[in-house]
């Protein structure tokens, strides 16, 4: 006979007792499995909601606010072929050809339907069919026939994607309205920026609704939930923002061509095929020869050069003359005055000018403080040299706040209007200015009085146009002027009387293209979906997710398969001590057991296996519509990977035999004539020493100490530390289950010196099976400790919403435009903008934020934000307001006002940035002081360094840093987008409707900030209601586990029993002492772990926002009790069915 | 003792076996300086009232228990200097149990529950010739119809005739044979005996029978009484 016909055989004889450990191991396994496939699930679906977002596209450029050509997608697919003639055509595949895609990617608002609801904070595409080729889609808008002309769907239609026709409820065939942004090539913040015609709208009719299938999902951001996108023709949408030719965005796929080629596949090899194609014009940058002098002058459609523009021509001419022309709103001399006039300060860009002289007629050199004027202006304003007058001009300031100041000069030349002082050009094309054709349609940005403009005036602009009156120095100029967009709004290079100007603005701009890097005006590629990729792979890992939730379930599964396993070695003693009296080792014996329960994992394990399969769909079942708040999507799928599947019953069977080894190991090691009288074991009542007993005293006394120790020490800061407190739980309920255990040995030993008595009985009853009882109630205890320290995190957003240490900041809204607000809301002349009136606006406070694009790093989105949004606070706005709750500020000096930690100067040009803690710590996965790496609108990469995080909060999604450093590193993102707004809590509805008609033009999209907390609590407070479900079916097994123990000790003590019906006892008077014993045991661990649970979570009780389900805690504990008691009912009435006597006589 | 003469087969010396006292109970001294020596081939019984600590010495001399202090040999090697591992082999190939309750395991058949003794060595286990020797020894004690049947089709005479080819299967040199007939009618008893007494004489095997049956023991070589801890020969 072999050891396996052994296992065999006892595994048919003992089938009864191993179908509860199949069961259980199966149990054990699919919930296991589930976990896992859960995950694949997961990942398999954010993978796919990637792909479809993306389609082909591997690359993209993506320059927001700043336009290039769309003929650059075609020079670079030119130069992509030159170089890699496999990256144009390969061998004959055109699938296989890298192809630039240009897109003109602006925001808009849309309304539609049949309700005229309306959408914000669309993305409004312009596309064509190069898009649709980079999603593998069939064109459905922006296509050209092959004549060339639009096809049928390109003409005053849109395509809107289906998640937008869903929020509108449009249709194919209905007319939507779309107001779309305009965007500007000079930056709306820069001054002289003009603030009309910001937004254009027009009806157009839906041509089609375009699906994920359909390449209508694509979005640059890594996010599950789609986009609101609607598509539009790319030509015909830069014809009705004023930007023809032009683009914001350009992908690059197919991404298997671009894979394909080593040095095109990592954004630095494209970066060079960029510089080969690129041009100043895509950079708004402009070298021309000047037409009134011999010249040649850089400048920009941005009006103010920037710094790396500057530095570059500087490098290329040191010589060169810089100039900075501002629009000033005064000139006045005493009575006289001159309004709205250009005044440009020229001087020398970079070098000393001591030993050149500034071209005629201007004298050589202008002093500081000096002005020249032109004839025109001396004249009007009847002075000469030496006398001094006042130049008065507005400061933009943050929100565009003007700041009117005046500077006095004294004029120390005075020139006719010649030369360089009738060079027209020297005015930079100012929107509203420069196109004028009379000083009626002036439109410069800035509030100017037209009544003013005298009739000499709107002469002189028609002879000289935008020349300017009067020059300064390029020091005065600089001090007056500068701002964060540049100090020069042209720079101009002499050219030598031979030489052909236009050959040498060739020349110089060729120069300029040398010497410029693309990517410094934000031509460069990232890898999108490389990103996405990463942004899947390194999301929140929902197999561990799901395995933390399913680890009670768990672990009550184990315990039940090792207890019924044992039960059934226990039953089989009398084998294992024949075994071994034959002369089988314990080894070998334990060998034979464990390869029989090896069996039965390995049958349990495969059981469960298919079971976790339909677990995860059960699961993902309910992620999607239960549950849906925990993942904000229903997009979820069932997806297991068979190598999961496989791993989770491995490791099923792993731990299941594990449990059962570590179970049985004891079993070897009983004395053989103890098996085999089938009495005594270690575990047995009474007896021992008492030695244990004391040292268990001890260590449970020293557990209590500790955790009293950790109490005071928690108190002591004046707040409850949540730490201390939670550490002092754990301590207690280890304590409790010591002295359960020293209490059981202790009572064991009282018992014997007692008389006998019906409670001595009972209690000999508990004391039989120390173990046992101490499992019981360490499972229920550890059970009741979970569920009610998990319970009470949840969250209640409505709780003291209203103080400013709340998760709203104290603020009653949360507000994102679509559109920046360029103005302050707090100021009677910015509320004036929107229309809105002082008294509905009365206790209104707004605190503006600065927004970056960026992945939404909030828990609404599985993925791992890899560029999470950042939001731009004036620093100085928050710290006297001083909102939410700091929970780790990284620097000490900041914990008094832990605001200004932002402004910190922070090591090599680090920002310091401050996050909720939910999104550095699950959608980041950093920590304090951990870094984040962002690359600046120049492409410059700079550190964001996470100084502060703040409890469960509003500002969940993206980090903030000061205002300073925001425009610092994105100078042309324009405007507040996001919004904190205080106002009084009995007028909400008002201000709300107020806000919400005021601010419809910019596409304001207002939340009531508790509102917006409790969003993001609700998928804290899913996945806790989860994890108290899972727990709770933990329990219940627990609980049958329990039932099972008192099976089997009643099945040991029915000689006991038949006694006590002997001497005439009533059979229900029997049951009512199984029942009390066990009833106590599981009062004890409930008790013990509700005790210790409590303390461990009061400090998260009398927090702001902690919203505890008392009813269900309290049902699930009397479910758990109840439950405990039935299965010990039921236990009782098996065990003692059929006649109890007869056992009597059998002994 | 001659010195030519082989050592005995099994020897005790001065053993003794006392129970610590635990809460609630004193201690007891079982076995009390016992020494004996039993020849290969020889056939003993010990008889005595219950709890006199028959059992306890048998266990003693089967390895399933250890002596408080004294000394026993078997084949001249001291058991006390052997580990678990040995003294499980020992069990295995060199001594025999018979249990006044069968303990045969339910599960297997009447031949398997005979080779049981055989997992020990898994090297063993598939053996033809084990498995030849276990039939023989099956019709040896008239059973040869019952093979395939399992324990819980046996009467009580045949499980404990099962129960005695298990504990030959390995050749064992000492049989050890605790109360095998308690639990039998008087008829099924001497039918036991009977074989007991005729594998001794046939095969030499030496058996040592805990029994409180005088006139059963009566029938085996040597008689030895088991009273107050000290063992006397009758």
């Amino acid at each position: 006979m072999s050891a396996w016909t052994y296992i065999i055989k006892s595994l048919r004889y003992y089938w009864r007792t191993h179908l509860g450990v199949v069961l259980g191991v199966a149990v054990a396994c699919a919930v296991l499995v589930g976990a896992l496939a859960v995950g694949d699930s997961v990942s398999h679906s954010l993978e796919s909601i990637a792909l479809s977002r993306l389609g082909q596209v591997q690359m993209a450029i993506l320059t927001q606010d700043r336009l290039f050509r769309t003929d650059l997608a075609e020079d670079l697919a030119a130069t992509l072929a030159e170089w890699v003639p496999g990256a144009g055509e390969a061998e004959g595949d055109a699938s296989g050809r890298i192809e630039p895609a240009p897109l003109l990617m602006v925001r808009g608002m849309v309304r539609g339907g049949p309700e005229q609801l309306r959408a914000n904070r669309v993305s409004i595409l312009g596309v064509d069919e190069r898009f649709w080729r980079s999603g593998e889609s069939e064109p459905l808008i922006g296509s050209r026939s092959a004549d060339g002309s639009p096809n049928q769907y390109s003409s005053d239609t849109v395509v809107l994607n289906d998640r937008l026709a869903a929020k509108l409820g449009a249709g194919v065939g209905d007319l939507v309205l779309l107001r779309v942004e305009k965007p500007s090539l000079m930056p709306a913040d820069a001054p002289l920026s003009t603030e009309s015609d910001r937004t254009v709208a027009f009806r157009l009719e839906v041509a089609a609704i375009a699906g994920p299938d359909q390449f209508g999902h694509f979005s640059p951001r890594a996010d599950q939930i789609a986009p609101l996108n609607a598509f539009v023709p790319l030509d015909w949408l830069g014809e009705k923002v004023e930007m023809e030719g032009r683009a914001n965005a350009m992908l690059l796929g197919p991404a298997s061509a671009v894979q394909r080629h080593g040095e095109l596949s990592q954004p630095e090899g494209l970066q060079a095929a960029i510089e080969e194609s690129w041009q100043l014009a895509d950079a708004d940058l402009e070298v021309r020869a000047l037409s009134e002098e011999q010249g040649i002058e850089l400048r920009s459609g941005r009006i103010f050069l920037e710094p790396s523009v500057v530095r570059a021509a500087e490098e290329i001419d040191p010589a060169a003359l810089g100039v900075l022309t501002y629009f000033v709103n005064e000139l006045r001399a005493g009575e006289h005055s001159t309004p709205y006039s250009m005044v440009s300060a020229v001087g020398y860009a970079f070098e000393d000018d001591s030993d050149r002289s500034l071209p005629p007629p201007l004298p050589p050199r202008i002093g500081e403080g000096d002005i020249v004027l032109n004839a025109w202006l001396a004249d009007d304003l009847g002075i000469g040299l030496g006398d001094e007058l006042d130049m008065t001009y507005y400061a933009i300031g943050p929100m565009r706040a003007l700041e009117e100041r005046t500077e006095r000069l004294r004029v120390q030349a005075i020139v006719a209007i010649d030369g360089l002082a009738a060079d027209r050009e020297l005015m930079p094309p100012y929107p509203g200015l420069a196109d004028a054709d009379d000083c009626a349609q002036w439109e410069p940005g800035i509030p100017i009085e037209l009544a003013r403009i005298r009739d000499k005036d709107e002469q002189y602009w028609d002879d000289y146009r935008g020349t300017p009156k009067a020059f300064v120095s390029l020091e005065t100029g600089r001090r007056l002027w500068r701002n964060r967009f540049g100090d020069l709004t042209a720079v101009r290079s002499r050219v030598p009387e031979k030489d052909p100007p236009e050959a040498e603005a060739d020349r110089l701009a060729g120069a300029y293209q040398a010497t410029l890097d693309p990517a410094d005006v934000g031509l460069f590629f990232s890898d999108v979906r490389g990103a996405a990729m990463a942004a899947g792979d390194q999301a929140i890992g929902f197999g561990g997710l799901f395995l933390g939730f399913s680890f009670f379930l768990i672990f009550s599964a184990l315990m039940l398969t090792g207890l019924l396993f044992v039960f059934g070695v226990e039953q089989r003693s009398e084998e294992i001590g024949t075994l071994l009296a034959v002369g089988l080792r314990p080894r070998r014996v334990r060998g034979l057991m464990m390869l029989e329960a090896g069996v039965l994992s390995l049958v349990g394990s495969a059981i469960g296996g298919a079971a976790g399969m339909l677990y995860t769909r059960g699961i993902i079942r309910g992620l999607t519509t239960i549950w849906r708040d925990a993942v904000g999507t229903s997009a979820l799928t069932y997806h297991a990977e068979p190598r999961t599947v496989v791993l989770g019953m491995v490791i099923s069977v792993f731990v299941s035999a594990l449990t059962i080894w570590l179970m049985i190991r004891r079993q070897g090691r009983r004395q053989v004539r103890e098996l085999l009288t089938g009495c005594g074991s270690d575990q047995a009542m009474g007896g021992g020493s008492s030695k244990p007993g004391r040292r268990l005293w001890l260590l449970g006394g020293l557990g209590l100490g500790l955790a009293l120790i950790m109490l005071i020490a928690g108190l002591g800061r004046g707040r409850m530390n949540p730490e201390m407190f939670f550490g002092a739980g754990g301590l207690l309920l280890i304590s409790g289950l010591l002295i359960s255990q020293a209490l059981i040995g202790s009572l064991a030993r009282a018992s014997d010196r007692s008389t006998v008595t019906l409670g001595s009985l009972a209690l000999r009853g508990c004391m039989r099976r120390r173990g046992r009882s101490l499992t019981t109630i360490g499972l229920l205890a550890a059970g009741s400790f979970l569920i009610i320290a998990v319970g009470a995190n949840r969250k209640d957003a409505q709780r003291d919403a209203h103080a400013r240490s709340a998760g709203t900041g104290g603020f009653e809204f949360y507000g994102e435009s679509t559109l920046p607000v360029l103005q302050d809301l707090n100021s009677p002349a910015g509320r004036e903008v929107y229309g809105l009136e002082e008294d509905e606006m009365a206790g209104v406070g707004v605190v503006p934020l600065r927004m970056n694009e960026g992945d939404e790093a909030s828990c609404l989105n599985l993925n791992r934000a890899q560029q999470p949004r950042l939001f731009g606070v004036n620093v100085a706005t928050m710290v006297p307001l001083g909102p939410f709750t700091f929970n780790e500020v990284a620097l000490d000096d900041f914990r008094d006002q832990p605001w200004r930690v932002l402004a910190a100067e922070l090591p090599d040009g680090t920002v310091a940035a401050v996050g909720d803690e939910a999104t550095v710590i699950w959608a980041l996965g950093l920590g304090l002081g951990d870094l984040l790496t962002y690359k600046a609108e120049n492409g410059e990469l700079f550190n964001v360094q996470i100084v502060g995080m703040v409890a469960n909060s509003i500002l969940q999604g993206g980090l903030i840093i000061s205002e300073r450093n925001f425009v610092k590193c994105f100078p042309s993102a324009a405007g507040y987008r996001a919004f904190l707004i205080d106002a009084p809590p009995e007028r909400m509805a008002e201000v709300s409707r107020a806000l919400g008609r005021g601010l419809e033009p910019v596409g304001l999209d207002l939340t009531p900030a508790a509102e917006r907390l409790a969003a993001f609590n609700a998928v804290e407070n899913t996945y806790l209601s989860i994890f108290l479900i899972l727990g709770g079916m933990g329990m219940l097994l627990g609980c049958v586990g329990l039932g099972m123990v008192v099976l089997r000790n009643v099945l040991e003590r029915r000689s006991e029993m038949a006694l006590l019906r002997a001497v005439g006892f009533e059979l229900g008077r029997i049951r009512r002492l199984i029942l009390t014993e066990h009833g106590w045991l599981l009062l004890a661990g409930l008790g013990c772990g509700v005790v210790a649970a409590l303390l461990a979570v009061l400090p998260v009780l009398v927090s702001p926002g902690a919203e505890v389900p008392v009813t269900t805690i309290v049902v699930m504990l009397a479910a758990i009790f109840v439950s405990g008691l039935a299965w010990t009912l039921l236990a009782t009435f098996l065990a003692l069915r059929g006649p109890l006597l007869s056992v009597l006589r059998e002994e | 003792m001659n010195a030519d003469a082989p050592p005995p087969l099994l020897q005790l010396i001065d053993v003794s076996k006392r129970y610590e006292a635990v809460a609630g109970a004193k201690g007891a001294l079982v076995l009390s300086g016992i020494s004996l020596e039993v020849a290969a081939g020889e056939s003993l019984a010990i008889i005595g009232p219950s709890g006199s600590g028959k059992s306890t010495l048998l266990n003693i001399i089967g390895t399933l228990d250890r002596p408080t202090s004294g000394q026993v040999l078997l084949g001249g090697e001291d058991l006390a200097t052997l580990d678990d591992r040995a003294l499980a082999k020992l069990r295995n190939t060199r001594i025999g149990f018979v249990f006044q309750l069968h303990h045969l395991l339910p599960q297997l058949t009447v031949l398997e529950n005979v080779l049981v003794p055989t997992l020990a060595d898994p090297s063993r286990v598939m053996n033809s010739e084990i498995k030849g020797r276990a039939v023989r020894l099956i019709e040896r004690v008239g059973l040869r119809e019952r093979m395939a049947h399992r324990p819980g089709q046996l009467s009580g005479g045949e499980r404990q005739r099962i129960t005695l080819v298990r504990a030959l299967i390995n050749q064992p040199k000492l049989l050890l044979a605790d109360e095998p007939t308690g639990a039998l009618d008087r008829e099924h008893a001497e039918s036991l005996m009977d074989l007991l007494v005729a594998l001794n004489r046939e095969e030499g095997i030496t058996m040592i029978v805990v029994t409180h049956a005088r006139d059963l023991a009566a029938r085996l070589g040597r008689v030895f009484e088991l009273n107050n801890a000290e063992l006397k020969q009758t």
